[in-house]
C-alpha cells in the first residue's frame, strides 16, 4: 500500500520540479533587460486577495509581469538587505510608514523619479526624497459601544489615561507595527517623557492583558470585556463584510470615534500602506509604472476600496462606507517621524511593560 | 609453512588504556584446526577480526603466506587475504534466498554450479529458495560455511561456531566441519569458550585471558603438561566430570552400542 | 593534558581516510549556517543587548519555562494515560482509539491555535451555539501563556503517546504474570513495573516535545505569549538589532544543548539497561475494564480525541465551508501539489544525506565520523528563524565570493531559487530522517556489512546490495516524517521561499496573520489530511513492537 503511495508521491514531485524549472527561466528573463518578456519583482507585506486581481489587470494591460513574494515587511527588509546589490526586489510595499522609513535609513531605496506621482500624493504622505510614497490612508480610531459610552465624553487620545476609562480600554499588543506607529506619533507631539506617562496611564486602563488582533478587539466590545478599542479603520469595514455572521454583529455593535479633532488640535493618527522603489531595481522604469498605474484615480478607488482604505489619491472618491462615518482632520505630523521613533516606541512599550 | 602469523600483535580502543589483545605471537601451520579457548571479554574475538582485516592493530603485525597483511601502518583490504570467516551470529543476509546467500560473492556465470555444489557439500540440497529465517540454527551455520567457502579460502576463521546450538547437534556439526575442512584441505581457526569443542577437533590448542595467550601448544602435550593453573584447572574439571561418568556407567559404557 | 591532545591528534592523523574527507566535506556544507551563526556570534553583542537584558529576558525565559514545564505536565499526562489504558484494557473500537489518539500529530499547532480561539473567544462558536440555545455561554480567554499550554499540548501529546504505547506494548506477558503471582495488584504493577520501564521512552518523547515548544512560532505570536522564539523575532525585527538577536539564540541553542546533554546521559544507562532485558514472549494481557473504571478509561481515551483532534477539525471545517466560494480554486491545488513536491523533494535529500553519513562512518576509521551527524543534527533543535540567519549569511559569503572574486552576479539565481529554501530544510530536517535509519543500521549491525566486505565486495556494492535494501523499511518511514514535518513547517518556509511558491501552510499562516482566519480553514484542512493521512499509513510501523 505505502509503496503506492510513495510512488504517486515521486510523480507529483517530478512534475512539480518541472514547474519550478519552468519559474526559474522566468526569473533569468526577468535579470537580463534584453529578453521579450518583462517582469517586476515586488516584495509586499499586503497580502490581500484583491490585491492580486490588480495586478492581473496591470499584468494584462502592459505585458509586464509581477512577481510577488509576500512576507512581513521586517523579514523582507531583511532579506533585501542580505541580499544586498543582487537583490531581485524591484519594489517594497509596506503597510506602515516606519518600515519604509526603515528601509531607506538602511539604504535600500532609492528616490521615485516621476512628475505624476509628484503631483498626485500630498507631500506629507511621502519621503521628503520620494524614496517611498502613499499608496492608501488609514486612521487609528477609537470605537465605542454606543449604550455605555456616551460620544460626547470621547476627545483624545491623552484622554484615554483618564481615571474614567479604567478597566474600560481595549487594545492589542504592542508587537504590532500599528502600535508602535501610534506610540511615535504620541512621542513626536508630546516629547518623549510625557509619552512614557501616557503609555503608563494606558496600561492601567486595560480591560485586559491585551491579546488577539484588532478584530478580536472590536469582538471583545460585543462581549461586553470593555468599552472602548482602538482600531485602524479598515478592520472595522472588514468585520461589516465579513462571511461570518459573529463578525458582522460585532461590526454592527459599534461606533466609530475620530479623535483629536477639536479646534487647534492635531487631528487623528493616519498612516499608510505605501511603497518604494528599490535601490538595485533591475526593472526601475518597469517599476514605476507600476506605482503610477496604482496611484491612478481608478485604481485607487478600487485599490483603497477593496480593503476599506482611503485613498491617497485626492481625486479619487472613498467607499460609501467610508463616506458615512464623515470626514476628519488628520494629523499632520510627517509619516518620517513613525519610521525615525520606531524604536523609541518599542523600548517605551517595553519599559511600562506594555505586553 | 605457516599460513598464520602474529607477532607481538596488539589492539587497544580507548586510546590505550587498556588493551583487548596485548603482544600476541602466534602461528599456525598450513593445513592444521586450532582453537582459540577463553571466557567471553578475554580478546578472542577482536584477534579474530585482526586477522580478518576488520580492525588494524595498533601494534606488532599479522602475516599470512609469510607476507605482511597487517600493521599499524599497512593494511591489505580484508576482500584481498584470500580467507574466509563466519561471524557468531552467522551474518546471513536476511533479504536474500540461500542460494543468493551462498552465491553472493560469485561471478553470476559460474555461480549457479558452484551454489549446487556447495549445497551437496554441506548437504543442504533443494533448500536454494529458502530464506534464512525458514531455517533451523544448524541449517543456517552451514550456510553461513557455504558462503564462506564459495571464494576458495585456504584459511577458515569462525567465531564461536557451535555457541547456539543444542548439545546434541553441536556434536554432529563439529564432526560435519571437520569432514569438510579435511576433504577441502583448509586450515581452520576458531573461536570457543567450551573446552569440549576444542579437544573434539583442534589439533592445536591457544588459551587466552585478559588480552594475552597464556598457553599454545598441541592437544595431547598440553593434556599432558599444561604449564599454567587455569589450563590445569580447567582440564581437571574436565577429567572429574568423564570419570563421574565412567564410574556411574563403568569402562564397558563406551563400547556399547 | 597536552600529552593526551597530542595523542588524540596523532590518532586522528593516522586514522583519516577518504571517508574522512567525504564526511567532512558533506558535514562542512550541510552545516554551514551553524557556523555562519558561531560566527557571527562572536562579533559581540548588539546596541539593544543591555535593554533586552533588563526588559525582555526575564520575561522569555519565564514565559519559556512555564510553557516547557506546562506542556511537559499536560502532555505527560495525556499521553502516559491514554497509551496506558489503550495497552493494558480491551474494548470496543480499540483499534480505532489506537489511530485517531496519535492522528492530532498532524494539526500544527499554529493551526491549533487557530481553531481553538475560533471556538472559544468572543464571537465564536461556542458562544453562537450557546445563543441559539438561549444560552448566555461565556468565552474561555485562550490567549494567555495558559491557553498556549492547552493548545500546544494537545497538539504534541502524540509524542509522549507513541513512545509510551511502544515501551508498554515492549512489556511481555511474563513480566506481568510474575508480578501477579508476586501479589501486585494493577494498579501497583503499573506504579512499580510498567512506568519505570516505559520512563525513558516516554522521556525521549518529551524531549522532542520540549523541542517543539521551544521552536513554536506561529501559536505563541497569535497568542500574544511572549516566548524566547517570539522574542528573538521582535529583538531583530523591531529593536533592528540582529547582534542581540543572535545572542539570544545562542542562549537558546544553549539551553537546548543542557537538555540534550541530560537527555543522553539518561539514554546512555538505558541502552546498558536494555541488553540485560530482553523481553520474550506475548504482549502482555489486556483486561476487560468493568463498572466506574470503565467510566475513568472512556474519559481518558475521549478527552484528548475531542479536544485534539475532533474540536478543532470540527472549526476548521465550519471556517472552510463558509469560505469554500472564494478559496476553492485552481491556485490552492497548485500549492497543494508545491507543498508536496517541496516537501518529498526535502525527504529524499535528506534519505540520500543520511545514507552518506551512515556509509562513511561504516566504512571510516576515524571516529570523527560518528561524531558528525549529532553535529549536523544541530538543526533540528534550532529555531526556524536562526537557521535563516544563518542560512541567509553563507549565502552571502558564497555570492560575495563569486561576485568580487569572478565577477559573477549569482545574487538573483541564488537567494531567489528553490535551492535555499531546500537546503534550510535540510539543514533543519535531517537529523528527523537520520535518527530512524541510523537507529535500524545500529540494530542491523556491522557484520553483514562486513561479510559482504569479506566475500569480496566493495564498499559501493556493499552499500547497494546489502545496506539500502534492509534498511528501506525504515528509509520509508524517515522519508514520510521528514515529509509531515516539512509540510507543517512555517518560519523557515516565510524566510526563505522563492516568489513563485507558495505553500499550505504559509497560506494558512497568511490569512491568520491578515486577521482573516476564516480563509484559512481549507488550506489548513488540506495539509492535515495529507499528514493525517501519512500519519494513518505509518502508524503501524510507528507503533510497533520493538
Amino acid at each position: 500500500m505505502s509503496k503506492y503511495l510513495f510512488g504517486f508521491l515521486g510523480i507529483l514531485m517530478l512534475f512539480t520540479s518541472c514547474q519550478n524549472t519552468q519559474s526559474d527561466l522566468s526569473n533569468e528573463e526577468g535579470v537580463s533587460e534584453s529578453r521579450a518578456q518583462k517582469s517586476i519583482t515586488l516584495y509586499t507585506h499586503r497580502h490581500y486577495d484583491t490585491d492580486k486581481e490588480i495586478f492581473a489587470q496591470f499584468e494584462e494591460q502592459t505585458g509586464i509581469t509581477i512577481n510577488v513574494v509576500k512576507d512581513g515587511a521586517s523579514a523582507l527588509i531583511n532579506k533585501m538587505e542580505t541580499e544586498g546589490e543582487q537583490s531581485p526586489a524591484d519594489l517594497l510595499i509596506t503597510v506602515d510608514a516606519g518600515r519604509l522609513v526603515d528601509a531607506k535609513q538602511k539604504g535600500l531605496l532609492q528616490p521615485i523619479e516621476s512628475d505624476f506621482l509628484r503631483k498626485t500624493v500630498p507631500e506629507k504622505l511621502s519621503d521628503s526624497q520620494t524614496h517611498w510614497i502613499g499608496l492608501t490612508k488609514r486612521a487609528r480610531i477609537v470605537v465605542y459601544h454606543p449604550e455605555k459610552v456616551d460620544p460626547e465624553e470621547l476627545t483624545t487620545y491623552e484622554d484615554l489615561v483618564s481615571e474614567r476609562w479604567k478597566g474600560k480600554l481595549l487594545i492589542r499588543s504592542s508587537d504590532n507595527i500599528y502600535n508602535q506607529s501610534l506610540m511615535a506619533s504620541i512621542i513626536a507631539n508630546l516629547g518623549e517623557e510625557a509619552a512614557e506617562e501616557w503609555a503608563r496611564g494606558m496600561v492601567a486602563n486595560f480591560a485586559r492583558t491585551p491579546s488577539g488582533n484588532d478584530r478580536d478587539q472590536v469582538k471583545a466590545i460585543l462581549a461586553g470585556e470593555g468599552d472602548i478599542a482602538i482600531i485602524n479603520t479598515y478592520y472595522l469595514g472588514k468585520l461589516l463584510n465579513s462571511a461570518d455572521p459573529q463578525e458582522v454583529e460585532a461590526g454592527e455593535a459599534v461606533r466609530v470615534f475620530f479623535p483629536n479633532q477639536g479646534e487647534g488640535d492635531r487631528g487623528a493618527h493616519i498612516n499608510i500602506s505605501g511603497v518604494g522603489l528599490a535601490k538595485h531595481a533591475k526593472n526601475k522604469e518597469d517599476a514605476i509604472r507600476l506605482i503610477e498605474y496604482l496611484a491612478s484615480k481608478e485604481v485607487q478607488e478600487r485599490f483603497a476600496s477593496a480593503n476599506y482604505e482611503y485613498p491617497v489619491n485626492p481625486e479619487a472618491e472613498a467607499s460609501d462606507l467610508l463616506k458615512s462615518w464623515g470626514d476628519f482632520k488628520e494629523d499632520s505630523l510627517p509619516l518620517v517621524k513613525l519610521g525615525e521613533l520606531n524604536r523609541d516606541a518599542v523600548v517605551l512599550f517595553d519599559k511600562v511593560d506594555w505586553k | 609453512m605457516n599460513i598464520l602469523e602474529t607477532s607481538q600483535l596488539s589492539k587497544s580502543f580507548d586510546g590505550g588504556k587498556t588493551y583487548a589483545v596485548r603482544e600476541v605471537d602466534f602461528r599456525l601451520p598450513s593445513g592444521r584446526v586450532c582453537a582459540i579457548v577463553g571466557e567471553s571479554g578475554c580478546g578472542k574475538t577482536t584477534l579474530m577480526r585482526l586477522i580478518a582485516g576488520l580492525e588494524r592493530p595498533d601494534g606488532g603485525e599479522i602475516r599470512l603466506h609469510g607476507q605482511v597483511a597487517s600493521s599499524p601502518r599497512q593494511m591489505l583490504p580484508c576482500q584481498e587475504r584470500n580467507l574466509g570467516m563466519v561471524f557468531q551470529g552467522f551474518a546471513l543476509f536476511p533479504h536474500l534466498t540461500v542460494a543468493q546467500n551462498i552465491a553472493y560473492g560469485l561471478d553470476k556465470r559460474q555461480a549457479k554450479q558452484k551454489v549446487e555444489q556447495l549445497l551437496e557439500v554441506i548437504q543442504l540440497t533443494g533448500y536454494n529458495d529458502c530464506y534464512p529465517h525458514e531455517l533451523s540454527g544448524g541449517e543456517q551455520q552451514r550456510v553461513a560455511l557455504a558462503r564462506t567457502l564459495s571464494l576458495d579460502p585456504q584459511l577458515l576463521l569462525l567465531d564461536e561456531p557451535f555457541g547456539s546450538l543444542d548439545a546434541h547437534l553441536r556434536t554432529e556439526l563439529r564432526q560435519e566441519v571437520l569432514r569438510i575442512v579435511r576433504q577441502l584441505k583448509l586450515s581452520l581457526l576458531f573461536i570457543t569458550h567450551d573446552i569440549q569443542d576444542a579437544i573434539d577437533i583442534a589439533d592445536d590448542l591457544v588459551f587466552m585471558k585478559e588480552g594475552r595467550i597464556i598457553e599454545q601448544g598441541e592437544l595431547r602435550e598440553l593434556f599432558q603438561n599444561p604449564q599454567s593453573p587455569y589450563v590445569r584447572e580447567t582440564f581437571q574439571q574436565l577429567a572429574g566430570m568423564s570419570r563421574k561418568i565412567l564410574d556411574l556407567f563403568g569402562q564397558d559404557f563406551l563400547h556399547q552400542q | 593534558m597536552m600529552q593526551q591532545f597530542a595523542h588524540q591528534l596523532r590518532s586522528l592523523l593516522r586514522d583519516a581516510d577518504r571517508w574522512l574527507v567525504y564526511a567532512s566535506i558533506l558535514s562542512l556544507l550541510i552545516g554551514l549556517p551553524f557556523l555562519a551563526i558561531g560566527l557571527g556570534a562572536l562579533e559581540g553583542v548588539g546596541e539593544m543587548w543591555q535593554h533586552v537584558l533588563r526588559h525582555l529576558l526575564p520575561g522569555y525565559l519565564l514565559n519559556s519555562l512555564l510553557l516547557i514545564v506546562g506542556t511537559s505536565l499536560l502532555t505527560l499526562f495525556i499521553g502516559v494515560s491514554s497509551a496506558w489504558v489503550v495497552s493494558s484494557y480491551e474494548f470496543r473500537f480499540r483499534q480505532t482509539a489506537e489511530l485517531l489518539l496519535f492522528l492530532p500529530l498532524a494539526i500544527p499547532s499554529y493551526i491549533m491555535a487557530y481553531a481553538y480561539t475560533g471556538i472559544f473567544d468572543n464571537g465564536g462558536t461556542w458562544i453562537a451555539l450557546g445563543k441559539s440555545l438561549g444560552l448566555n455561554l461565556p468565552k474561555i480567554d485562550l490567549m494567555n501563556p495558559l491557553g498556549l499550554i492547552w493548545v500546544l499540548g494537545l497538539s504534541l501529546f502524540p509524542y509522549v503517546y507513541v513512545s509510551a504505547r511502544v515501551a508498554f506494548q515492549n512489556l511481555s506477558s511474563s513480566l506481568q504474570e510474575s508480578a501477579y503471582l508476586l501479589g501486585a495488584s494493577h494498579r501497583s504493577y503499573f506504579r512499580t513495573i510498567a512506568l519505570p520501564l516505559a520512563s525513558p521512552a516516554v522521556i525521549g518523547g518529551l524531549f522532542l516535545v520540549i523541542m517543539e515548544v521551544l521552536n513554536d512560532y506561529g501559536a505563541a505570536k497569535y497568542y500574544g505569549v511572549q516566548t524566547f522564539t517570539t522574542g528573538i523575532f521582535r529583538t531583530w525585527n523591531f529593536l533592528n538589532d540582529l547582534q542581540s538577536a543572535i545572542y539570544l539564540a545562542v542562549i537558546l541553542v544553549a539551553l537546548v544543548f543542557v537538555l540534550g546533554w541530560l537527555e543522553r546521559l539518561r539514554r546512555g544507562r538505558r541502552s546498558y539497561a536494555l541488553t540485560g532485558r530482553r523481553e520474550q514472549g506475548r504482549e502482555q494481557r489486556r483486561a476487560l475494564p468493568k463498572g466506574g473504571k470503565r467510566l475513568l478509561c472512556l474519559f481518558v481515551i475521549l478527552l484528548p480525541i475531542l479536544a485534539g483532534l475532533v474540536l478543532p477539525l470540527a472549526q476548521l471545517t465550519y471556517w472552510a465551508l463558509m469560505t469554500i466560494g472564494d478559496q476553492w480554486s485552481k491556485a490552492l491545488l497548485w500549492t497543494s501539489l508545491q507543498s508536496f513536491g517541496l516537501a518529498s523533494t526535502v525527504a529524499v535529500l535528506a534519505l540520500i544525506c543520511s545514507f552518506c553519513l551512515i556509509y562513511y562512518s561504516r566504512w571510516s576509521r576515524s571516529r570523527l565520523t560518528r561524531v558528525y551527524p549529532r553535529l549536523v543534527s544541530i538543526g533540528y533543535v534550532m529555531p526556524g528563524a536562526i537557521i535563516g540567519i544563518g542560512i541567509i549569511g553563507a549565502l552571502q559569503w558564497l555570492v560575495d565570493f563569486f561576485a568580487s572574486g569572478l565577477d559573477w552576479k549569482i545574487g538573483a539565481y541564488v537567494y531567489n531559487s528553490l535551492f535555499i529554501l531546500l537546503y534550510a530544510y535540510l539543514f533543519r530536517f535531517l537529523a528527523v530522517a537520520y535518527g530512524p535509519i541510523e537507529a535500524e543500521n545500529i540494530r542491523i549491525g556491522r557484520q553483514l556489512a562486513e561479510s559482504s566486505s569479506l566475500l569480496g565486495k566493495k564498499p559501493l556494492s556493499t552499500l547497494f546490495n546489502i545496506d539500502i535494501p534492509l534498511l528501506t523499511q525504515s528509509a520509508l518511514s524517515a522519508f514520510a516524517l521528514v515529509f509531515i514535518d516539512a509540510m507543517k513547517e512555517l518560519p523557515l518556509t516565510l524566510l526563505l521561499k522563492p516568489y513563485d511558491v507558495q505553500t499550505l501552510s504559509m497560506t494558512a499562516y497568511q490569512y491568520a496573520d491578515d486577521e482573516l482566519v476564516q480563509q484559512a480553514g481549507l488550506p489548513a484542512l488540506l495539509l492535515i489530511s495529507v499528514v493525517g493521512l501519512l500519519l494513518a499509513l505509518l502508524k503501524n510501523r510507528l507503533l510497533s513492537r520493538e
